[in-house]
């Protein structure tokens, strides 16, 4: 079950990436997301392409997560292309045959659309796989930040995301114990229609949602007893620092942005 | 919402800190999120939406809400598993909005049956849970009939003019499966999980 989670998949490392502050590369991977959909040709992509297999090879990670992480999904972003192949109409018709119409428009954007996909999911796996979740809980706290000025409680949202990866594997753990302890009392989970299969599920979610609770409970008499008041005037334990190779970054995303502006049709 | 006690700050924090954890758990480990059934895949996750918003209070559901609308989007986003990910889920207002709604809805549909039945909590309790499964069901299709309507017909593979059908048809099957799992499971959830909030 544990396998089947995608965060908590960091590894550790010391190459450029990872030294990155996590601000900077959070940052990054977002703003990356957002000027994908300015790529319109091939020069563009062609540019982010590049862009991308420089980071991958600056972190310094085997390449054969990237692949294993596309890889079940290729057959799925195939399905999409080739729909977006058959439904856009062009000028330019390749292959005619009854109501599928295969034009060079139509061909060309199940391409970057595949591309696109391909871009986002790897920009996304160099994240993943080169920074810790708490760190990136710390980083979107920092990002958060403006929005205490119109009340929006930023520390205890982080507070709030820290305890929940914190929490992750312990629930795991004792998810799979109830759910062992209630096969033991002759529960068959993940079987027969779709009524047996919702009565299964009664056994599993009360004691986990109780035990849940009970944890949370035993957090803040924890938290109390320590003096826990909000946010102001609380110290950190992991402090970010923004160094130069940090400004690189950033400067090197506002390059690609102004390139594909230029570029662009 | 429910009784005068107020959670105090640290016992709400770590109880939504819980919660989400509960949330991302069910998002990526598939037997714990939706009951697969092939055509079917009705979610339960909408379901510690409901029992969230039932033993905390409609604000800290709606936090739930959204905590599920953005963990469905990266996940869209990430690892996406089926097309309807790629064409719908990657779009904030599908993903997100629906799932805030269903705190609100839910404490709202609450709070009225309370008032007008105030002897029938666990009839209160489960119209709501239904009441706030079918949030999420109808404005998630409200929201891909308005964005999405011809993509969408494509993606499950009908003309355009059978669309409304076709919605109509999924709010009859996962909707309905949700709704009726929700009715039944969330105030069983909910009625043992109060004891504890507020035992003191």
């Amino acid at each position: 079950m544990m396998e089947k989670l995608i965060f908590g998949r960091y590894i550790p490392g010391h190459s450029f990436i990872h030294k990155l502050d996590p601000r900077s590369k959070l940052m990054g991977a977002i703003w990356f997301i957002i000027i994908i959909f300015l790529a319109n040709n091939w020069l563009t992509y062609l540019a982010l392409t590049v862009f991308v297999l420089t980071a991958v090879k600056l972190s310094e990670i085997n390449p054969k997560f990237f692949i294993n992480g596309v890889k079940p999904l290729i057959w799925l972003i195939l399905f999409t292309v080739i729909l977006q192949i058959l439904f856009t109409s062009g000028q330019t018709i390749w292959f005619r045959l009854g109501p599928v119409v295969i034009s060079q428009e139509g061909m060309l954007n199940g391409v970057f659309i595949f591309m696109r996909f391909v871009l986002i999911i790897f920009m996304s796996t160099i994240l993943t796989l080169t920074t810790m979740p708490l760190s990136l809980t710390d980083a979107i706290e920092f990002l958060l930040r403006p929005l205490n000025a119109v009340k929006v409680p930023v520390h205890e949202i982080a507070l709030m995301l820290s305890i929940a990866l914190r929490f992750v594997p312990t629930l795991m753990d004792e998810t799979e114990k109830i759910m062992n302890a209630q096969r033991a009392r002759g529960i068959d989970f993940g079987e027969g229609n779709i009524y047996q299969q919702m009565k299964s599920i009664v056994p599993l979610l009360i004691p986990l949602f109780v035990s849940s609770f009970n944890r949370a409970e035993e957090l803040a008499t924890a938290m109390e007893a320590r003096g826990y008041k909000g946010g102001e005037g609380r110290t950190k334990y992991r402090q970010l620092a923004w160094e130069n190779r940090d400004t690189i970054v950033m400067i090197a995303f506002g390059l690609l942005s102004v390139g594909l502006f230029l570029l662009r049709t | 919402m429910l009784t005068n006690k107020k959670m105090s700050k640290p016992h709400r924090i770590a109880l939504l800190g819980i919660l989400t954890a509960i949330i991302l758990i069910q998002n990526f480990v598939p037997f714990l999120g939706n009951i697969p059934i092939p055509p079917l895949n009705p979610t339960i996750i909408h379901i510690t939406v409901i029992v969230a918003t039932l033993t905390m209070s409609t604000s800290d559901g709606i936090i739930i809400g959204t905590i599920w609308g953005l963990t469905r989007m990266i996940r869209a986003y990430t690892m996406p598993a089926t097309p309807l990910d790629l064409l719908l889920w990657t779009n904030p207002m599908i993903a997100l909005l629906p799932r805030m709604l269903i705190g609100l809805f839910t404490g709202l549909s609450y709070k009225l049956s309370h008032k007008l039945f105030p002897k029938k909590d666990k009839l209160a309790l489960a119209s709501a849970s239904v009441v706030g499964s079918f949030t999420n069901t109808i404005f998630v299709l409200l929201f891909i009939y308005i964005f999405f309507g011809e993509p969408y017909a494509q993606a499950i593979d009908v003309d355009i003019s059978n669309l409304a059908g076709a919605l109509a048809i999924i709010v009859g099957t996962n909707g309905v499966a949700e709704a009726v799992a929700a009715a039944i499971i969330a105030p069983l959830v909910t009625i043992p999980l109060r004891k504890i909030t507020y035992k003191k």
